[in-house]
């Protein structure tokens, strides 16, 4: 196979999905790499979307414009850290991960086609074992290590991910 | 020889790690088997899908635990 380049990356940065509705207002790209079923059900809306599922980023993650704010999300944060730091190890700089992702926005009242229940009610059903998506609890999943602490306080925009602390979902100020 | 196994700690990450060990045994090869889970360090190898191996700087597996042969074919 691939000669490795190995990088050592930085801690991504993440930011909130009030901070995030923002930065979408202002131009920023939001990437859902949750997979189709997952979108059918809910989608992000009022503002500029890309789809790409994490199953397939790997093949498609030069769809990402490079010269553009970008944020990624997926249900509750942890896929789309993985493809955050994907971007990253391909040299991407202006990029961000959702924390807390569609769970949290749709919570929040943020715009979204179809039924914000059925976010709350998939993030949770879900499992990263299964390749559509991850636990809400990533300290009981085969996830463990991809998901962000929420954190005390709100030190959402621009705080790095914590890396191996599993996120607690009902502790983010945001 | 060092072996390099990336993934999260699931049951084909346990799997692989084990059909590596148990192959290297059979063939008497002496092998270091190091384990990466943390997300940010394995995508730091170019990774999305795990298990992967890495052996002499190079990503000669992903996505699924590796056969019997194909583990004896990396330690020939």
């Amino acid at each position: 196979m691939n000669d490795v380049v190995k990088k050592d990356l930085t801690e991504a940065r993440e930011v909130c999905p009030t901070t995030s509705q923002r930065l979408l207002k202002e131009g920023a790209l939001l990437v859902d790499v949750r997979e189709p079923e997952e979108v059918a059900q809910v989608g992000f809306a009022g503002c500029d979307v890309m789809t790409i599922p994490l199953s397939q980023f790997e093949d498609r993650w030069q769809e990402v414009p490079r010269d553009r704010d970008v944020i990624l999300a997926c249900a509750v944060g942890a896929r789309s850290l993985k493809a955050t730091y994907f971007l990253m190890y391909q040299g991407y700089t202006q990029v961000a991960n959702m924390q807390d992702g569609m769970t949290r926005w749709a919570a929040k009242g943020f715009p979204v086609i179809g039924s914000a229940e059925a976010a709350v009610s998939s993030a949770a059903a879900s499992s990263c074992c299964g390749g559509t998506a991850e636990a809400a609890s990533a300290e009981t999943s085969c996830c463990g290590g991809g998901a962000a602490s929420a954190g005390a306080g709100c030190g959402c925009e621009g705080a790095p991910a914590a890396g191996d602390a599993a996120r607690a979902s009902g502790g983010a100020c945001c | 020889m060092e072996i390099k196994i990336l993934g999260p700690g699931c049951a084909k990450c346990k799997a692989t790690a084990e059909m590596i060990a148990r192959v290297a045994g059979e063939a008497g090869r002496d092998v270091t088997i190091e384990k990466i889970e943390d997300m940010r360090q394995i995508v730091g190898f170019g990774v999305m899908t795990t298990p992967a191996v890495v052996i002499g700087g190079k990503v000669v597996h992903k996505g699924t635990v590796p056969s019997h042969d194909q583990v004896l074919d990396w330690l020939n």
